[in-house]
């Protein structure tokens, strides 16, 4: 299905395309949600970041290329950083029980840390580092060299738009908990109502859902597995993820026992899927859904035009 | 409200915070689940756990809100600051930045919690002494300057954490209960106003 684009010096595969002959987008989804090997996870991952990439440059003038982003990691990495403090605190406690991170200031940290030291100088824009994006890059860090960890976190933020969730006063995440509700209600009523009689609202629950891209509440074959959807589907999927969780449990919300402790004890657990196909199978059949990403265009057009930026950009 | 009997007489809820890395995280999971881990994860936004106690013969289950310490999450954590019934204000001996920015932390509190929040100073971290640079009777005197009481504790070691958490619950309790006209069931009605304060902050929440 991939075929090599570009190889390095040495004549390693430095990039991937979809082969032309293999059509249809469909058939691309299919084997994505069937989870991509993990041998292949860096060549689809790489893959997809610069289509989506690719896919923007039309109409947005062109997304810096990936050379450009490697030298300007490169310069920034040797740059000093107010937020040095912070990022070397929170290192340590960034998925410390994967293999690659385990020792303090060993090389797995040290990439984490330029990383986040880096990226955190680039997004200065929209704040810099901020707790979260250590789940974020320390996951790619186990499929890439640094600075090419560090690309994939700019084409997170700027083509999957990660930045607008990110942005100082987190407008992308209220934006994801409107969306949220709206398919809840949408999809199961009875829960919509059951929460809104608890009062529990989506800030209670699902910060971390949305800032961490699912780290640290799946086991992580899951949570890459979710990522794989993520990548070829743009963030739409972050929400579906969302209300499949909450779906799993909506019998438990909707009892006459349910109570806010009840319900947020769930929410905010960690969930061990039972079958990580049966739960990518709802995210696409979700997703496939007639209508249903228009309506989530919907959405988040009438969150935007109520809850305009102070900027007014995103 | 739920049909149901309710296990407990008074609902109390509490509210975590301080700088990032204090070890707010670790109070909570000594208090609740009384274990430690070296291999803390940060916390991302908002969390929370239930236990209930008992005081004086009354049982008071306590909701505690833990909150992320990064200054940019204050925008999803003050919302929670207006339900409170007790806070709870973290620094760690080892690190004087922390110490200073109470004062911060607390004006937060005066700003955006309720009034009459019963509050507490916890300097945490005690076991590692060697590493301390916040005396015991300089985190007295502020505690004493700002009107709040004042516990030093080891989540690691189990000092003192139980002691805070108590104090705080029997102080929201007096408040709350003791000083209360007697009422066919002042828990029920309480649960309810809380749970209400949060949705209707919470949704309010937009971004600034």
């Amino acid at each position: 299905m991939l075929s090599v684009a570009k190889r390095d010096p040495g004549g390693n595969a430095q990039d991937w395309v979809v082969s032309s002959d293999c059509g249809k987008y469909r058939r691309l989804q299919r084997r994505v949600f069937k989870g991509i090997p993990d041998r292949w996870r860096r060549a689809v991952w790489g893959l997809m970041l610069e289509r989506m990439a690719g896919e923007v440059e039309g109409h947005r003038g062109g997304a810096p290329s990936l050379e450009r982003l490697t030298a300007e990691y490169e310069a920034l990495v040797a740059a000093p950083y107010v937020q040095d403090v912070q990022i070397d605190l929170d290192v340590p406690r960034t998925i410390s029980g994967h293999v690659m991170f385990h020792t303090r200031y060993g090389q797995g940290q040290r990439s984490l840390f330029h990383v986040l030291h880096a990226f955190g100088l680039r997004c200065e824009d929209i704040g810099g580092y901020c707790q979260g994006m250590g789940s974020l890059a320390a996951t790619l860090l186990c499929y890439f060299e640094p600075e090419r960890a560090y690309v994939a976190m700019c084409r997170l933020f700027d083509q999957y738009r990660l930045a607008h969730i990110f942005a100082p006063g987190f407008p992308g995440l209220h934006e994801a908990w409107h969306v949220q509700q709206k398919l809840v209600e949408l999809l199961m009523p009875d829960v919509h109502a059951s929460f809104e009689e608890h009062c529990v609202h989506p800030s209670s629950y699902s910060s971390k859902w949305y800032l961490t891209l699912y780290t640290n509440s799946f086991p992580f074959a899951t949570q890459l597995r979710l990522w794989d959807a993520l990548l070829l589907e743009g963030v739409d999927v972050l929400v579906i993820i969302a209300v499949g969780i909450i779906w799993h449990f909506q019998h438990e919300f909707t009892t006459p026992n349910a109570s806010f402790e009840s319900i947020l004890t769930t929410l905010g657990g960690y969930f061990f899927v039972e079958s990580d196909d049966a739960l990518l199978r709802w995210v696409r059949k979700t997703l496939r859904l007639k209508g249903l990403r228009d309506k989530i265009k919907t959405w988040r057009a009438e969150y935007r035009k109520d809850n305009p930026l102070p900027g007014g950009g995103h | 409200m739920p049909a149901t009997p309710q296990s407990y007489d008074m609902l109390a809820k509490m509210l975590l915070i301080g700088d990032s890395g204090v070890g707010k995280s670790c109070l909570l999971l000594r208090f609740c689940d009384d274990a430690w881990t070296p291999s803390f994860i940060t916390t991302i936004g908002i969390d929370f756990k239930i236990r209930t106690i008992e005081l004086e013969g009354k049982r008071i289950k306590l909701q505690i809100w833990d909150t992320a310490g990064q200054e940019r999450f204050r925008t999803i954590t003050t919302a929670y600051y207006r339900g409170a019934m007790g806070i709870l204000l973290v620094y760690d001996v080892t690190d004087e930045r922390s110490f200073n920015n109470i004062r911060t932390w607390h004006a937060n509190v005066e700003q955006h919690a309720s009034e009459g929040v019963n509050k507490i100073l916890i300097g945490n971290k005690c076991d590692w002494t060697d590493k301390k640079v916040i005396s015991e009777q300089q985190g007295q005197e502020l505690a004493d300057e700002l009107g709040l009481r004042f516990l030093e504790t080891s989540a690691k070691s189990n000092i003192n954490v139980e002691q805070a958490f108590f104090a705080l619950a029997s102080d929201i309790k007096s408040r709350l209960i003791d000083t209360a006209k007697p009422e066919d069931s002042p828990s029920g009605s309480r649960s309810v106003g809380i749970g209400a304060g949060q949705g209707d902050n919470a949704a309010k929440g937009g971004c600034c």
